[in-house]
């Protein structure tokens, strides 16, 4: 299962690296050949990654093409966003380090911590 | 009849004791983990009591549902009627029965949903981060590049720590270390399931104000529970300047700033070593859980025995 993920990481960076839409053969040519692959197990990723909708897929004669969502950039940005945003209200999805604190509130930790350090 | 009144009044003077004793007691902050578990046996204490009554009331049903009045179950259900015999009769046997379904269906649904919905954000979570994080920067933990700095884990299977470079960037390695350390005290604490159950109950019946309050004390508590575990790696003043680092930046865009949240007492905590919890304390604390976890069943329970105690009396009495 783990091998899976990593396939996953590997062929969403051809895609994101790629200027068009690829179908499973080129993005299989494009990985990078460490090992033998098979081409269902990449059109497997590639399905995976369209249904958790970090692809997107159009036909290109009787074949699929896949290009990314998003940027690799945006990507990230959205799912930080996402975890951010949820501290609030389900606080038991994740769990944070520290919440984010208004100024003031800040303000008062730190002069607590300076107290402690005179 | 009695028996149901019983864990009525019960059930009223635990919430009334709790909310007036457990909200920001002192001994909880300094025992965080016996703090969470006692907030835990009160909210379960509480609807269990509830129930029970319910179920208690329903009783006398018994003969009427199994119909059978003279074999050894229909002898248990006839005596088992005479002990609970309530002046309603039927329609409260009913109404206790249908109040008893309605409250555990509605903690029961609210339970599946919150599982579900955490689960799925917590899925997304992970099969969306492992497409862009670097897993040979920091040892055990996702690096993402974000600017906003934000530590956190995303619990379930399999865990996963996350960790952004704008963090990696502020903190020094020691804090690193401790936050990193508080992250997987939570893990290894499952202190997500102890989050799920308090909120799925806060959700079931949001105008409970007891259940409201556990949900706010228990997610103060882990905190704290975390960091006691984390400092275990490191010094305490540490943990404390992390805290302020990350909590009190400039807030970046799509980051909701806590007001009043525990930020503040767990860094005056760090800061300022109480002593342990005396051992005597702790004893009769625990001594006070395992007793409200019995107490429901052994007073629904009570005609019951009761009647058995009664029987077996005048038997060894009469031979």
């Amino acid at each position: 299962m783990k091998g899976l993920g990593e396939l996953e990481a590997q062929v969403m960076d051809v895609l994101w690296s790629a200027t068009e839409a690829l179908t499973v053969r080129q993005v299989l040519d494009t990985l990078p050949q460490e090992r033998h692959r098979a081409y269902t197990t990449v059109m497997t990723v590639l399905d995976n990654l369209h249904r958790k909708d970090f692809a997107q897929r159009e036909r290109v004669g009787r074949a699929w093409a896949y290009r990314p969502t998003r940027s690799r950039a945006a990507h990230a940005a959205a799912l930080m966003t996402d975890a951010l945003g949820t501290g609030d209200d389900r606080t038991a999805a994740l769990l944070h380090f520290v919440e984010h604190l208004p100024p003031d509130e800040a303000a008062q930790l730190r002069a607590l911590l300076d107290r402690e350090r005179d | 009849m009695i028996a149901a009144l019983a864990l009525v009044g019960f059930a009223f003077a635990v919430r009334t004791t709790a909310l007036r004793m457990l909200p920001d007691a002192a001994w909880a902050r300094r025992a965080p983990r016996l703090g969470v578990l006692t907030w835990q046996a009160v909210t379960v204490a509480v609807p269990v009591s509830v129930v029970l009554a319910g179920l208690a009331l329903a009783v006398p049903l018994l003969p009427a549902v199994t119909g059978d009045t003279t074999g050894i179950l229909g002898a248990c259900a006839f005596l088992l009627r005479e002990h609970y015999e309530t002046p309603g009769g039927i329609a409260a046997g009913v109404a206790g029965l249908a109040g008893a379904l309605a409250l555990s269906g509605r903690l029961a649904v609210s339970l599946a949903g919150e599982l579900r919905v955490v689960r799925r954000l917590r899925a997304r979570q992970r099969d969306g981060l492992a497409l862009v994080s670097r897993t040979d920067l920091v040892p055990g933990a996702w690096v993402i590049e974000d600017h906003r700095a934000a530590i956190f884990c995303i619990p379930g299977h399999p865990a996963q720590v996350v960790v952004t470079t704008a963090a990696l960037s502020v903190l020094t390695p020691e804090q690193r270390v401790l936050a990193l350390a508080h992250e997987q005290a939570h893990l290894s604490g499952r202190h997500h399931l102890a989050l799920t159950f308090a909120a799925a109950a806060r959700r079931a019946l949001p105008r409970s104000r007891l259940l409201a309050a556990a949900a706010t004390e228990i997610a103060t508590l882990v905190e704290m529970h975390a960091d006691d575990r984390a400092v275990g790696c490191g010094e305490r003043s540490d943990l404390a300047a992390a805290l302020v680092k990350l909590a009190g930046g400039p807030r970046p865009e799509g980051v909701l700033a806590a007001n009043g949240g525990p930020a503040v007492q767990r860094v005056q905590r760090l800061l300022a070593t109480g002593p342990a919890l005396p051992l005597r304390q702790r004893w009769s604390i625990q001594l006070g859980v395992a007793a409200l976890s019995v107490a429901p069943l052994l007073i629904a329970a009570a005609p019951a025995i009761e009647a058995i105690l009664r029987d077996y009396c005048s038997t060894a009495l009469h031979t």
